[in-house]
């Protein structure tokens, strides 16, 4: 209807500024009232500009109350719901009328017709009569306040009761004319009540208010028609009251819309009283629903806080207990075939161990697949009870992810400790921790995920350093090596190590498996050639070193292929052992031959049986002679129709090749990987070795230790 | 994909015979172990791992038996592999395992290999 400034302070300035126009309004014709009738000695209709004169002021008061009135409903409405505005307005409404009245009995009054004598009486007069209108005004408020607050379209509503309350006022005035103006102001105030009263229609907040809420409104109501019957049966009946001629003086026939606003008050109050009345007897229910909500909003909240599943179990466990009351609760989880006991609360969680001894309540907590409350266990199961102070417990199966996980126990140590509504709340409760649980797992995994990922790139970087970032230097032998691993942390390795004869050699090795245990072999493995190199005296017996060494503290299942190649660049001879490693592919003089001297993985026989297999041959090379070393990553390289890439195409290669250097013919067999595996995810670690005859390696960094390809597994 | 699957079938008073198939690599080589321990929870020591089927084998499949192999023979049993096609065959050649396992061309052979129950 009014189109305020949503500023917050430039409404709060228009109130104040309302309120004190009409305050200085008040004083002004408190003024003239004095002078025109104290001083003067004149009865107000004496002369009729001077009556006009205060009638005006008047009206600018009560159009200032008004104004005021609107500006505190509209506030409260924004901020306040129906129940709670009606408690507020109704409080103050019934209080400050029965201060009025009190204080209208209590002030002696002395009018001598209509011309007031003292001072005081002027001041009284005007108190009382602004008391008049500002309490029905606000009631007037309040009833318009309740009529409005669910509907958009008010303004019509709200001229036709502004038109009706003036009109009434109007016929009253009129009625010293004709008689028929005052039935005319009866009719109108019977309108005016039935428009305000059909508007505030059902109280339909009333029911879902809890019982003390309820009882409240009761008092209230009752205060409020007590009230508003006693001031405006004044009004009406008692022309002689204080408050009657107070209202009177201050406006021709200012009494009767006050009237007629307490009588609708009266009415709106009688309705309120009867209203909560019929709502009382369904208090129970709604209180109940109004706790469990609230419990299960505070759970629910508990539930997100929590970030893990023992942290969660905890807290809805401590909830649980004060709002059943309990002498003592806690949650058991049952965890690979062993009880967990989290969130004990007031007992000790040995004790509840120990209650598990009792097979009674054993079944009774890990056997029952729905929530049970046992009212009084001495009568239903005499025997559970020995040595134990429980006499009546609830139990709640908590279910995650459609598996019994655990259960959730109250107890007493009276009995009939709890009854069904404890039992109802907890109910309720089970399917949100139980989705809790599912949440908190989660979690949990989340952060383990994201360790265990932090660690195996530690893993990763150690491992990559535990490679030799440079080729040995030689004249003759020109070496490189590359190692990509599949997963983070693979079991591939290689080395250059360096003979007791001062010859340099290279070392390829393979540890059976993946990941963590594989990685820390890999690693042992390298401790024990850099001890073991500089006392062998060749590649099978650096072998048989590396066994004994190994013999007996390998995991069961784990072994280590290897193969060590010598090199003897002066004499351009190699020694080779092979410990149950992948063929070597060499090219000697242009014919392609596979290497495999007989011998078995490491960690397979002991070292006798190892010792007495193995076998070290001796290859003699000559400028532009090649030779391949790899792990079975290479040869078993698989694409998408899983079919292996063998070493045919390698071979083919290394038949063919024209540069000749240890680089060369490493990337020419990642091509060859790259082509069979045709983008598909790398499923083993590929590590290469080669070298090159006749070319003088420099020693310099050609080692290349690639990053991971693929996805780790 | 990547299919294992390993049967066990009662052969005699006391031998066992687990045939495997497909592929056995890291993810599958659990699958087998616990279908070995299974069969020496029951009691059995005499062990035929039929081969016949099984198409790929990693190293980490190659580990399962030799987890179990020390137990049964300080039982008085063995695992004997029989009837494995070439590539699998090479695979366990390259490593030496034909000194620690018997390796039978054929289930009956190996079967036939244990020495009568006293």
């Amino acid at each position: 209807m009014f189109r305020f400034s949503d500023d917050h302070a430039n409404r709060r300035w228009l109130f104040a500024a309302i309120i004190i126009a009409a305050c200085v309004t008040v004083v002004l014709r408190m003024a003239g009232v004095s002078l025109w009738c104290v001083v003067a000695g004149h009865a107000i209709p004496d002369n009729i500009w001077i009556e006009i004169a205060l009638s005006t002021a008047s009206v600018l008061i009560i159009a200032g109350l008004v104004g005021a009135t609107i500006f505190h409903f509209r506030h409260r409405l924004r901020t306040q719901n129906g129940n709670e505005l009606v408690v507020s307005a109704s409080t103050l409404y019934a209080v400050s009328t029965l201060a009025l009245l009190l204080v209208s009995g209590i002030v002696g009054f002395n009018l001598d017709g209509d011309r007031i004598e003292h001072l005081l009486d002027v001041v009284s007069v005007h108190a009382v009569a602004v008391g008049v209108y500002t309490v029905s005004i606000a009631l007037a408020g309040l009833l318009v306040a309740l009529a409005t607050a669910r509907r958009q379209r008010i303004t019509g509503r709200l001229v036709l009761v502004s038109v009706l309350l003036v009109g009434i006022w109007t016929s009253s005035i009129l009625e010293i004319l004709s008689g028929l103006f005052n039935i005319v102001a009866i009719v109108l105030s019977i309108v005016v009540a039935i428009v305000l009263l059909s508007s505030i229609g059902r109280l339909n907040w009333l029911p879902t208010q809890t019982l003390d809420k309820k009882l409240r409104l009761l008092w209230l109501s009752m205060c409020g028609a007590f009230a508003s019957a006693v001031i405006s049966s004044l009004l009406l009946f008692d022309q002689t009251s204080f408050v009657s001629l107070a209202s009177q003086h201050f406006l021709r026939k200012g009494d009767v819309l006050p009237a007629v606003i307490n009588f609708i008050g009266f009415i709106f109050f009688v309705r309120l009283f009867i209203g909560t009345l019929i709502a009382l007897p369904n208090s129970g229910i709604v209180d109940r629903r109004s706790s469990e909500v609230s419990s299960l909003t505070k759970l629910t909240r508990l539930v997100a806080e929590s970030a893990s599943v023992h942290q969660l179990l905890s807290s809805v466990t401590k909830y649980s207990l004060d709002v059943c009351r309990a002498h003592g609760a806690w949650c058991e989880l049952y965890e690979d075939n062993e009880i967990v006991i989290v969130g004990a609360e007031l007992i000790h969680p040995d004790y509840v161990t120990s209650l598990h001894l009792n097979r009674h309540l054993n079944r009774l907590f890990t056997a029952t697949d729905k929530p049970e409350l046992v009212e009084s266990l001495s009568s239903s199961i005499p025997d559970a009870t020995t040595g134990t102070p429980i006499r009546s417990l609830i139990t709640i199966p908590l279910v995650a992810h459609h598996k019994r996980v655990g259960t959730l126990v109250m107890f007493s140590t009276v009995d009939f400790g709890f009854d069904q509504e404890d039992l109802h709340l907890l109910t309720a409760f089970a399917d949100t921790i139980g989705v809790g649980i599912d949440q908190a797992r989660l979690r949990e995994a989340e952060l383990e995920n994201e360790r265990l990922q932090k660690e195996f790139e530690v893993a990763r970087n150690i491992q990559s350093s535990l490679l030799p970032r440079s080729a040995p230097k030689s004249d003759n032998c020109d070496i490189d090596a590359i190692t990509i691993p599949a997963a983070q942390v693979g079991g591939d390795y290689f080395d250059y190590v360096r003979f007791e004869s001062g010859n340099i050699g290279t070392i390829i090795a393979d540890v059976s498996g993946k990941g963590i245990p594989a990685a820390l072999y890999m690693a042992t493995l390298k401790g024990i050639v850099l001890a073991e190199m500089r006392s062998s005296c060749g590649p099978a017996d650096l072998l048989k070193r590396i066994n004994a060494t190994f013999s007996g503290s390998l995991e069961r299942s784990i072994y280590i292929s290897l193969m060590c190649v010598e090199v003897d660049a002066s004499a351009m001879r190699l020694k080779v052992a092979r410990a149950g490693h992948t063929p070597a592919l060499m090219r000697l003089r242009g014919k392609v031959v596979t290497l495999a001297p007989k011998g078995i993985a490491i960690g397979i026989m002991p070292p006798d049986q190892f010792d007495s297999i193995i076998e070290e041959i001796e290859v003699d090379v000559a400028p532009g002679d090649l030779c391949l070393l790899t792990t079975d990553g290479v040869n078993e390289r698989r694409n998408a129709a899983m079919s292996e890439m063998t070493f045919e195409p390698v071979e083919t290669m290394l038949a063919s090749m024209r540069t000749i250097s240890a680089a060369s013919l490493i990337r020419e067999t990642l091509t060859l990987l790259d082509e069979h595996g045709e983008g598909t995810d790398q499923h083993d670690d590929i590590t290469i070795v080669s070298l090159a005859f006749g070319i003088p390696s420099d020693g310099s960094a050609n080692v290349h230790v690639k990053e991971i390809v693929g996805e780790p597994e | 994909m990547t299919s294992f699957t390993a049967t066990v079938i009662k052969q005699g008073d006391d031998i066992c015979v687990i045939s495997i198939s497909g592929y056995l690599d890291a993810h599958t080589a659990s699958d087998l172990e616990s279908t070995m321990q299974r069969v020496l929870t029951d009691g059995c020591r005499r062990i035929v791992v039929d081969f016949s089927h099984l198409d790929y084998i990693s190293s980490a499949g190659l580990g399962v038996f030799m987890v179990f192999i020390e137990s049964v023979r300080k039982d008085g049993g063995d695992i004997k592999l029989a009837s494995m096609k070439d590539k699998v065959f090479s695979v366990f050649d390259l490593l030496g395992f034909p000194v620690l396992f018997e390796i039978f061309p054929s289930v009956s052979e190996a079967v036939e290999a244990f020495p009568a129950s006293a």
